[in-house]
C-alpha cells in the first residue's frame, strides 16, 4: 500500500505541499519579523497598508499582519492535527467496537451517531461553547476532535462490514483467532487506506471549523493570533484595511485545499478501480 | 411502501430521541449550571440559591430531569431564557421563518449552480474543462463561508452599491413602504447571503453530481438511446439528467446539516435576523437553552428533511422498491 502511495505522483506532490505549508507554519518564531502580538506603534502604524517593513500592512491595534498571519496558521495546523487525531482514534475504535459488539449495541450507537451528525457542527460547538467558560488549546482540541468523529465511525463500520466477507478473514477464523484479534491484526492494516483519507480531509475541514469558530468569538482567546479571530477583528473596518480580511482568508484557501487535494490523491492512488472515474 | 415509511419515520423518531439526549447529556456534563453566576453574586443569599434551583427543577434527581426535560419538549415547551426571562419559543419563532428563507434560496443557488457546473464535466471528463472546473470547485470547497460573505459585501455592497447589507429589511421601506416595495427589498437582502451560502455548497454539489452524471451516461440504456439513432442533446437531457437527479434527492438529505452549519456563519457576517444569529447572541449572554432549542429544532429539521428525501428516493425510483 505504502508503495501505491509514494509512487502516485499526484500524491507526491501533495505531500510535498502539505510538507511546505507545514514547514512554513511551523517555522512561525524564524520567519515572523515581528512579535504577533506586539503593538509597533499605535500611533504611526494603525491599520497600515502593505509596504516593503509590513508586507501585509497592520492591523487595528499596529501588529503586524504576515507575523500574526503565520502564527495563526500554526495554531490552525496544531489544533487540527491534534483534533484529527482525536477524531480519527475514536472514529475507527466506535466504528470496530460497534461491529465486534453487533446486536443492539450496534444499533444503538449507530443511531446515536445519526442523532451527532444531524446537529448542524457548528451548533452543536456553540452548544458546547455555551456551556463552557474558558476555551484553551486542549480544551479546543479536545472539542474539536470529540464532536468529528461520527462520520469517520461510520465509514470505518461500513469498510469493517464489507472485510467481514473477504477470504482473508474466513482464513483467519478458520485458524481459530478471536473475533478482536481479527478485528485489530488483520481487519484494521486493511481499512487504513480509507482511514488515511478521511484524516487528510479531515485537516482541512477542521481547520475550517476552527476558524469559523474563532470567527464567531469562540474559538482560543485573544490576543492569540488565529486566522478566524483575524478575519472577525477585521471585519468591522474592512474597507479601509482590505488586507487584514484578505491575508488570513487566503492563507485557509491555500491550507484546506492543500489537505484536501492530498485527501483526493490519495483516495485515487488506493483505489485503483476508480481509474478514470471521477471520485 | 408504507411499511418502508413507518420503518422510516421510527428510525427518524429514534434520532430525534438520540439528538435530545446527546444536548441533556452535554448540558449537564459541562462544568456549571444555570446559578453558577448566581452563586458569585454577592446579592444572592444560599436560601434564595436553594429556593431558585427548586424552583428551576434542579435539586431533582438527573434522570427525572431528564423525563422532566423530554416531556417538556414533546409539549413544545423549550423552556424560558435565563438572560431575557421570555419563554424561547418566543425569541425563536420570529427566526425561524427567515432561516428557512435563506437556507431555500441558498438550496436553490447552490443546485442550480452545481447541476450547470457538473453537466459539461461528465460530458467530456478528463478534458481540459473538466479538469478545470475540478479544480475551481476544489478550491471553492476550501473558501471559509463567512470569508466569501465578505469579500462579496466588499465587492456588490461597498465597491458597486448594487445591494443592501445587514438585517432583513431596510426599516424605513418596512414602516412606510407598499407591499410589493416591501418584499422587493427583502429579496434584495437575501441575495448576497444566498448566494454567499449556495456558492459554497455548490462546489460539493458539483462534485457529487459529476460522478452521478458519470455513471448514469454509462448505463446500458444510454447505449440504447444512442442507438436508437437520438441526438446526444435528447440522451444527455431526457434520459441522463433523469437518472443522474435521482442522488439529487439523497444529495439534499446529506447536505442540510451542512447549510445549517453554513447558515449560522452566513446570518452571523450580514447580520440575518435568523436562528443562527440568535444562537450565537445567546452563547455570548451563556443563555443556553435559547441554544440547545435552536440546535434540537434544526436538528429535528434535518432528520424530518433527509427521511423524506429518502421516501423520495423510494418513489422516484422504482428499482428501489423491489429488492435487487
Amino acid at each position: 500500500m505504502i508503495a501505491d502511495l509514494v509512487g502516485s505522483r499526484s500524491v507526491r506532490r501533495a505531500l510535498g505541499a502539505a510538507g511546505i505549508v507545514a514547514t512554513l507554519a511551523f517555522s512561525a518564531p524564524w520567519l515572523s519579523p515581528y512579535d504577533p502580538n506586539e503593538h509597533l506603534d499605535a500611533v504611526e502604524l494603525r491599520i497600515a497598508g502593505p509596504s516593503w517593513h509590513h508586507p501585509l500592512g497592520t492591523d487595528l491595534f499596529s501588529r503586524d499582519v504576515l507575523s500574526r498571519v503565520l502564527y495563526g496558521t500554526r495554531v490552525s495546523l496544531t489544533v487540527a492535527a491534534l483534533s484529527v487525531l482525536v477524531s480519527v482514534t475514536l472514529g475507527t475504535a466506535v466504528g470496530m467496537a460497534a461491529w465486534l459488539a453487533g446486536g443492539a449495541v450496534d444499533t444503538v450507537l449507530m443511531r446515536l451517531v445519526d442523532g451527532a451528525l444531524a446537529i448542524p457542527r457548528i451548533l452543536l460547538l456553540l452548544v458546547i461553547a455555551a456551556l463552557w467558560n474558558h476555551i484553551n488549546l486542549a480544551a479546543l482540541v479536545a472539542i474539536l476532535g470529540l464532536t468529528s468523529w461520527f462520520g469517520t465511525s461510520r465509514v470505518v463500520r461500513a469498510e469493517v462490514l464489507s472485510a467481514r466477507a473477504r477470504e482473508y478473514v474466513a482464513a483467519a477464523r478458520s485458524l481459530g483467532l478471536s473475533r478482536v484479534r481479527i478485528a485489530t491484526q488483520h481487519v484494521l492494516p486493511n481499512i487504513a487506506g480509507p482511514i488515511l483519507v478521511a484524516a487528510s480531509l479531515g485537516v482541512g475541514q477542521i481547520i475550517l471549523v476552527e476558524a469559523g469558530l474563532s470567527f464567531l468569538g469562540l474559538g482560543l482567546a485573544p490576543p492569540t493570533a488565529s486566522l478566524g479571530a483575524m478575519i472577525q477583528e477585521g471585519q468591522s473596518f474592512v474597507y479601509q484595511a482590505p488586507w487584514v480580511v484578505v491575508a488570513p482568508g487566503v492563507v485557509i484557501v491555500l491550507t484546506v485545499l492543500v489537505f484536501s487535494a492530498l485527501g483526493e490523491s490519495l483516495r485515487e492512488a488506493l483505489d485503483p478501480r476508480s481509474g478514470g472515474r471521477p471520485a | 411502501m408504507i411499511r418502508y415509511a413507518a420503518s422510516r419515520a421510527i428510525h427518524a423518531f429514534a434520532v430525534v430521541l438520540a439528538v435530545t439526549t446527546l444536548t441533556f447529556v452535554l448540558i449537564h456534563a459541562a462544568p456549571g449550571d444555570p446559578l453558577t453566576g448566581l452563586r458569585e453574586s454577592a446579592y444572592a443569599s444560599p436560601e434564595f440559591i436553594t429556593r431558585a434551583q427548586r424552583h428551576m427543577g434542579l435539586d431533582r434527581p438527573l434522570y427525572v430531569q431528564y423525563l422532566v426535560y423530554l416531556g417538556n419538549l414533546f409539549r413544545g415547551d423549550l423552556g424560558e431564557s435565563f438572560a431575557t426571562h421570555i419563554p424561547v419559543w418566543h425569541l425563536l419563532r420570529p427566526a425561524i421563518p427567515n432561516t428557512l428563507l435563506l437556507g431555500a434560496a441558498a438550496l436553490l443557488v447552490d443546485f442550480t449552480v452545481g447541476m450547470a457546473v457538473a453537466a459539461p464535466q461528465a460530458i467530456r471528463p478528463g478534458g481540459r474543462l473538466d479538469r478545470w472546473l475540478s479544480n475551481v470547485t476544489l478550491a471553492v470547497y476550501a473558501v471559509p463561508v463567512f470569508w466569501l460573505g465578505i469579500l462579496l459585501s466588499m465587492l456588490f455592497s461597498q465597491a458597486l452599491g448594487w445591494l443592501p447589507i445587514g438585517d432583513i429589511r431596510d426599516p424605513i421601506i418596512a414602516a412606510a413602504g407598499t407591499t410589493p416595495q416591501k418584499v422587493v427589498d427583502i429579496l434584495r437582502h437575501l441575495v448576497l447571503p444566498a448566494a454567499t451560502l449556495g456558492l459554497v455548497g455548490a462546489a460539493s454539489t458539483a462534485r457529487y453530481q459529476r460522478t452521478a452524471l458519470f455513471d448514469a451516461l454509462r448505463q446500458d440504456f444510454i447505449r440504447t438511446a444512442h442507438a436508437k439513432g437520438l441526438t446526444a442533446r435528447v440522451v444527455l437531457l431526457r434520459h441522463a439528467l433523469r437518472n443522474a437527479l435521482l442522488p439529487t434527492i439523497t444529495l439534499f438529505g446529506l447536505s442540510l446539516p451542512v447549510l445549517f452549519s453554513g447558515a449560522v456563519l452566513v446570518e452571523s457576517v450580514f447580520g440575518w435576523p435568523g436562528m443562527g444569529t440568535l444562537a450565537v447572541q445567546s452563547v455570548m449572554r451563556r443563555d443556553y437553552l435559547v441554544v440547545t432549542a435552536a440546535a434540537t429544532i434544526t436538528a429535528t429539521a434535518v432528520v424530518v428533511g433527509s427521511a423524506l428525501a429518502d421516501l423520495l428516493y423510494r418513489v422516484a425510483d422504482p428499482r428501489t422498491r423491489s429488492p435487487a
